[in-house]
């Protein structure tokens, strides 16, 4: 990509309604659908009518259907999202999956301790291979290796555990001993990086033999009265591996949770932490989900404080983003695709605060997560 | 200047109604303590109930209480010897009238007006000096009343008693800004009358409170808003709103329907004026420059002049009431702002007496504070000798044990333990080779220990277990206690014949002589000691955490 | 005639034994009146009054709504009471359950802080103009204070202590609470450390002696309430042991955990065991309008902790079954959870548990729906469940009443009453 093409900020093009709140969304290796983790218990898929928008280059051999390459130069606007029935099976909240580097499958796991793999676009809903106990509680967070042959897994119940993403063979373990919150492969997949409670960063090599060295992000923990707040929540390498970013919010207070959006880079040989990036006041929240777009900056997902949220722009070691879109309430994920012509910001319906108390006689609902997609623009 | 024979006006007023004593008694006027007219009227009270009354107080009784009530403390050790052996018979007048003179005696003034008028919800020091400077230039009560209620922001020396309503109306976290808790304080420490349940509903059990009247002052009060300091204005200052309809309510109660226009309680409503639309404004409000303008029917001057005229009866009831409890212990009507036909005073013509002299007299505070600490009923004892049967309160038979307040204990104390000057006016620290005490600080802390919480009338002493913890345990107090150049416990532990030393600490602490057997206690107290300093400011400390100190009785 | 300490301490003895033969118990902050003492001697009932500011998730504590559309990603689970779960956050109460009654039909009318924390804590009464007493307050005025003459409205919070005369409302300042800021004793509560015990005793006895010379030509009643107030300050200075930290017990703690509520918890153990008659633990930082299953998941345990623990230990020494026990907020927090991981406010349908005296043990008292949004059957707000409290303490609130400048006011909502199903 050419410097002067390099896209610097994001257009909305459209929003789509769903029936749900969503957690967390990306989209498959071939860029023809989104897959999202769902608080209904649900997995939903969305897929591109056609004509498909530009996609990624043709991938592993095992990767389904191939998206038409598009003309290039101009990004084709995106038609409506059809909807795929939805993965279910699960018994609580799906707060966390992962997308195959090459194929179309998607892993997810629910609060209760399920895990499993599905086809992302299969029409049918059956898993590929599924765990009922994968995890004591509350999976919070999943990985894919880089080439794509390892799951990770970490949860409330303070383990850490790889599977084999074929058949979901369980390859290892770790019992940290704190709640683990989130987690990463480094770029060659020779490391495991994982997050604690109290935001203690673990480097652990691939097969969770040991615990190579530990990172610090503490200034994302806080003690408020006597409610601890975790702040970390992201794990990112640069895609050279050189530096891991940390990123969540540096808390001010308990209850509320009011705290400012950081993103800590840390120079992964060394362990120091650089410029901190740092996104407008208390009241921005957290940064809920991370994506290196391949012009060389970090997508950030704003969570915000009520109706506010952002999608923001930034190269690590910068002190703030270079872009910043505040149309979107409460993000909670961003979803990059393939190729980095377009994204997907996963916010929260307007108005999601409050009693939520409908007018006498209307049923009372709960909120949702419109899904909205941006093209990049230089 | 004649006076009414005492048995005359009883006379008379026995068979003249109450209100119109006044109008019908040219020499109303007159009345002075030397008439002995207070003293009829409770005499008679006294009398009729077959009730006998306690002498008169010692001289050690007397000046202790006129201390803490003019001055606010005590007489110092030598100020006290001084008065005990005057042996004028018109001392006790002299000593009035020296008081009264004195600077202390506004600044004490001023004090106890703020304790009543603000009830501890805050605290100002511009507040303070606008009370005390009134009280210098004894401003008459209808005058001071009327600056407090129409407050002039921009007047630079009557600004600040426009804190008595923007400290009522700034909000308290969410809640509403408490426009009808103003109403409220409005006709209860200017009238005597406490409104409060008749913002819904007529008074369920008294009959003279409507909700009319609630409503009628609620709406005058209601259309001001609080502003923030800027341009002209150093503090928070008010701006009125137009009024150009009634105010409607409905009871809660009975679901009925009323309406009114602003309104002195128990009174006549004031006419809402018709005003074409260029007539409104003096001044018209002006968006770009923030200003809120001038009404030309300024509902809250009306009111705030009809209030204090002398045409209200219970404007001057109020503070006759009011000055009375504050030197008496009790009001002639109790409680204090529960006036109406159904509740008279104790003693019905001195009420109405008073109160029309009061407003002859043009508010004049001065005056009444003279006319009740001359009387006899005033300079009564408060000992009752073993045969005494209990009497009711309102005979003033036996003078009452009254609260002293924070701040008259906070320099009693001071001045009994000999530190006044060091801690109050910051003097004599130079040679000595330890901290200072600052004396905002010592202040701030007695008023925890003593005052009581926001919004509760302090009204009569009341022991706590916050100020026993506080005299027990408190560091101002116990470094009081500490023998230091010039201080009691200096003074006593250099006086080696136990006599001398109990007459001192008496005086200093008591304002009296001990009596025989209490000069035989201290002997006791001393004897066995091994260690005399100790037992000294052991003693010292027991006499100030004692009930004789702890009340002004 | 007086010689030594020990013999003023002998007719400070006697002179107290007769002035307090007749007297007079009282609060804090203001005059004691007479009227307490009868209570004091009628009833030996306590109370716990566990507040959780700021509004705990009724869905990740005691009415958990596993697997439904709000019920958030906890686990429930069994408890000692057959057939009754709660969030697997509180597996210590689970234990306890049989010593529980849950109420789950709650419906009251606040949904804001700054006016429903003393809403709820004033019982909601119908308006009568004057502000009601907190529940601490009504029962230091109804039964007074107990015999160790200890303050008899005691609060344990974080943050600062003193004395609390807004929570008596009409009642006055006297009935207001004395509360332990971070569990420290408020401001010149601790002897002062240039004051020996002896030391201390001799100049009050001194004091005794003043004060009785004094009140031998006075109406005894100031004279009696200053020395109740100093023998109350005394009994306080004496009893340091129940509030200093540094003597709790190490397996104390463990079980209670070493957290700021476990601490307060203790400390109230200790209290109530002493001989305090309403001690109210308040912990803060409940309110999760963001992030609420994080916080919970880490709040929720401690308070868990502290709670399982002090019923244990009331059950164990005997004193549950004269000690009401309760925990609560000023409200629920929302089924919908909104876009920051959060609940809000609400009143509409939400949960309390309480235990010890006159309560039904094990008892689960009204249900939610299948999302926990309505209240299947009666609804209960807070002056049926104030009526409830007042009937397991012995007080007959649809018959007495308090009386404020000569007028009678109800002890809680005239039109409601006591909730049978949750009373023994």
């Amino acid at each position: 990509m050419n410097p002067q093409d390099a896209p610097t900020k994001a257009a909305l093009l459209k929003t789509f309604q769903t029936a749900s709140q969503i957690f967390h969304a990306r989209f498959t290796a071939c860029g023809t659908a989104l897959v999202a983790a769902c608080m209904d218990s649900t997995v939903r898929r969305w897929r591109f009518v056609d004509p498909p928008p530009e996609a990624a280059a043709p991938s592993a051999p095992d990767a389904k259907p191939q998206p038409k390459p598009a003309a290039k130069g101009k990004p084709v606007a995106p038609q409506d999202l059809v909807e795929l029935a939805p993965i279910q099976g699960f018994q609580s909240w799906v707060q966390t999956l992962a997308t195959h580097p090459s194929a179309s499958t998607v892993y997810a796991a629910d609060a209760w301790g399920r895990l499993g793999a599905w086809d992302a676009l299969a029409d049918g809903t059956a898993p590929l291979w599924c765990i009922d106990h994968a995890h004591e509680g509350w999976i919070r967070q999943l990985a894919v290796s880089p080439k794509g042959d390892l799951l990770a897994s970490c949860g409330r119940d303070q383990y850490v555990r790889i599977w084999d993403t074929r058949d979901g063979r369980k390859i290892a373990e770790f019992k940290h001993a704190q709640d683990v919150y989130c987690l990463a492969f480094s770029p060659d997949g020779a490391q495991l990086v994982f997050g604690d409670f109290s935001c203690a960063i673990h480097v652990a090599d691939a097969g969770l033999r040991r615990i190579e060295r530990k990172l610090d992000a503490s200034p994302l923990y806080l003690l408020s009265r006597m409610q601890e707040v975790t702040g970390l929540r992201v794990l990112r390498f640069s895609p050279d591996g050189a530096t891991l970013i940390a990123a969540g919010c540096k808390p001010a207070s308990g209850g509320f949770v009011k705290g400012t959006p950081n993103a800590l880079p840390i120079d992964y040989a060394s362990g120091k932490v650089g410029e901190v990036t740092v996104v407008g006041g208390e009241s921005e929240g957290f940064f809920l989900d991370l994506g290196w777009h391949p012009a060389g900056f970090l997508a950030g997902a704003l969570s915000g404080q009520p109706g506010s949220g952002q999608l923001v722009f930034f190269k690590p070691g910068e002190k703030g983003p270079f872009f910043a879109d505040k149309s979107v309430a409460n993000c909670q994920s961003i979803a990059l695709h393939p190729g980095g012509r377009f994204l997907a910001v996963i916010g929260t319906n307007k108005g999601s605060n409050g009693n939520g108390r409908p007018a006498k006689g209307a049923p009372y609902l709960p909120n949702n997560s419109p899904i909205h997609l941006y093209s990049m623009e230089a | 200047m004649r006076s009414i024979p005492p048995k005359r006006a009883f006379r008379r007023t026995a068979v003249l109604l109450a209100v119109v004593f006044a109008a019908a008694c040219p020499d109303a006027g007159a009345l002075t303590a030397d008439a002995g007219f207070i003293d009829g009227q409770v005499m008679a009270k006294a009398q009729a109930a077959k009730v006998s009354v306690a002498p008169r107080s010692d001289d050690g009784e007397f000046q202790r209480r006129l201390w803490l009530d003019l001055m606010g403390t005590i007489p110092d050790a030598n100020e006290a010897r001084r008065f005990l052996q005057d042996t004028a018979p018109d001392k006790r007048r002299a000593l009035v009238e020296r008081l009264m003179a004195d600077p202390r005696f506004p600044i004490r003034m001023a004090e106890a007006f703020h304790v009543q008028l603000m009830e501890r919800a805050g605290d100002d020091e511009q507040w303070l000096a606008y009370l005390t400077a009134s009280m210098q230039a004894n401003k008459p009560w209808d005058v001071l009343v009327r600056e407090i209620l129409s407050p002039d922001f921009n007047d630079e020396q009557k600004r600040p008693a426009g804190y008595f309503m923007t400290r009522r109306l700034e909000k308290i976290g969410s809640q509403e800004t408490d426009y009808p808790g103003l109403t409220r304080d409005v006709g209860r420490m200017f009238m005597g009358l406490d409104l409060q349940c008749c913002q819904c509903h007529n008074h369920l059990t008294v009959k003279d409170y409507k909700q009319v009247d609630f409503n009628g002052l609620f709406l005058v009060f209601q259309n001001l808003k609080l502003n923030e300091p800027g341009g002209d204005h150093k503090t928070k200052w008010l701006s009125e709103g137009m009024v150009e309809a009634k105010f409607e309510f409905t009871s809660v109660l009975t679901g009925a329907k009323g309406a009114t226009g602003p309104r002195v309680p128990l009174g006549a409503e004031i006419e809402i004026p018709a005003l074409s639309e260029s007539e409104r404004w003096v001044v018209p409000p002006d968006k770009k420059t923030r200003n809120a303008g001038v009404p030309r029917f300024s509902p809250l001057r009306t009111l705030s002049e009809k209030l204090t005229s002398r045409e209200n009866p219970y404007f001057a009831r109020n503070i006759v009431n009011r000055l009375w409890w504050q030197f008496m212990g009790r009001g002639l009507v109790e409680p204090l702002d529960l006036n109406h036909a159904a509740n008279p005073a104790s003693h019905p013509e001195l009420m109405a007496a008073l109160a029309a002299t009061m407003g002859e007299r043009e508010f004049d505070l001065r005056w009444l504070v003279k006319e009740i600490v001359l009387s006899e009923t005033y300079q009564r004892s408060g000992r009752r000798s073993d045969g005494d049967a209990e009497a009711a309160d309102d005979l003033y038979a036996l003078a009452m044990e009254r609260q002293v307040s924070a701040e008259q204990f906070l320099k009693a104390f001071l001045t009994a333990t000999g530190e006044y000057a060091r801690v109050v006016d910051g003097k004599g620290w130079e040679e000595m080779g330890e901290p200072r005490q600052d004396f905002k600080k010592v202040r701030a802390s007695f008023l925890r220990a003593f005052a009581n919480a926001a919004k509760e009338p302090e009204l009569r002493a009341s022991p706590s277990l916050r100020g026993a913890l506080f005299l027990r345990n408190n560091t101002t107090v116990l470094w009081a206690l500490q023998p230091r150049k010039g201080n009691l416990v200096e003074r006593l532990s250099a006086l080696q014949s136990p006599d001398a030393l109990a007459e001192e600490a008496y005086l200093s602490i008591f304002s009296r002589l001990p009596t025989e057997e209490e000069r035989r206690d201290v002997q006791a107290i001393l004897n066995p000691t091994a260690d005399r300093g100790k037992t000294i400011s052991q003693l010292v400390w027991a006499m100030t955490a004692s009930m004789e100190f702890f009340t002004n009785h | 005639m007086l010689c030594n300490p020990s013999e003023h301490a002998v007719s400070r003895r006697r002179f107290l034994g007769t002035a307090l033969g007749a007297t007079m118990a009282g609060g804090l902050g203001g005059l004691f009146s007479a009227r307490a003492a009868e209570a004091m001697k009628a009833s030996d009932r306590q109370v716990l009054f566990v507040w959780l500011d700021g509004g705990i998730s009724q869905f990740e504590s005691w009415d958990p709504k596993p697997n439904s559309l709000y019920g958030g990603p906890f686990r429930a689970i069994p408890t000692s009471v057959p057939g009754t779960h709660i969030s697997e956050l509180m597996p210590q109460c689970a234990r306890q359950m049989h010593r529980l009654c849950l109420l789950r039909s709650l419906c009251t009318k606040d949904q804001d802080h700054s006016s429903g924390v003393a809403r709820i804590q004033r019982g909601d009464p119908k308006n009568r103009g004057v502000p009601y007493p907190f529940f601490g307050s009504s029962v230091a005025n109804l039964l007074g204070p107990m015999e160790s003459r200890l303050p008899p409205y005691v609060v344990i919070k974080e943050g600062t202590g003193g004395f609390r005369a807004e929570d008596a409302g009409f009642l006055g300042p006297a009935y207001g609470s004395l509360a332990f800021g971070d569990g420290k004793p408020p401001e010149d509560l601790l002897r002062n450390a240039a004051l020996t015990e002896a030391d201390d005793e001799e100049r009050n006895a001194l004091r005794d002696l003043f004060n009785r010379r004094y009140a031998a030509q006075r109406r005894p009643a100031l004279t009696q309430a200053s020395t109740f107030a100093y023998d109350t300050a005394r009994e306080l200075m004496r009893r340091q042991d129940i509030f200093d930290t540094s003597r709790l017990s190490e397996r104390d703690l463990d079980r209670y955990g070493r957290t700021e509520i476990g601490t307060h918890m203790l400390i109230a153990r200790n209290m109530l065991t002493a001989g305090v008659r309403f001690v109210k633990v308040a912990s803060f930082g409940w309110d999760s309008h963001g992030d609420n299953f994080n916080a919970h998941a880490s709040l929720v345990p401690k308070f868990d902790r502290a709670f399982a623990s002090i019923l244990e230990d009331l059950a164990a020494s005997g004193l549950l079954e004269r000690t009401l026990v309760i925990a609560m907020s000023e409200f629920g927090r929302t089924p919908r959870i909104n876009g920051h991981a959060g609940r809000d406010h609400w009143p509409d349908s939400w949960s309390l548990a309480m235990a010890g005296c006159g309560i039904r043990a094990g008892a689960v008292v009204g249900a939610t729906d299948a999302n926990g949004v309505e209240i299947k059957d009666a609804k209960h707000d807070i002056g049926a469940v104030f009526h409830t409290w007042f009937k397991a303490l012995g007080i007959d609130s649809e018959e007495r009443q308090y009386k404020h400048k000569g007028q009678p006011l109800p002890l809680a909502h005239e039109d409601m009453a006591p909730i049978k199903e949750a009373l023994a």
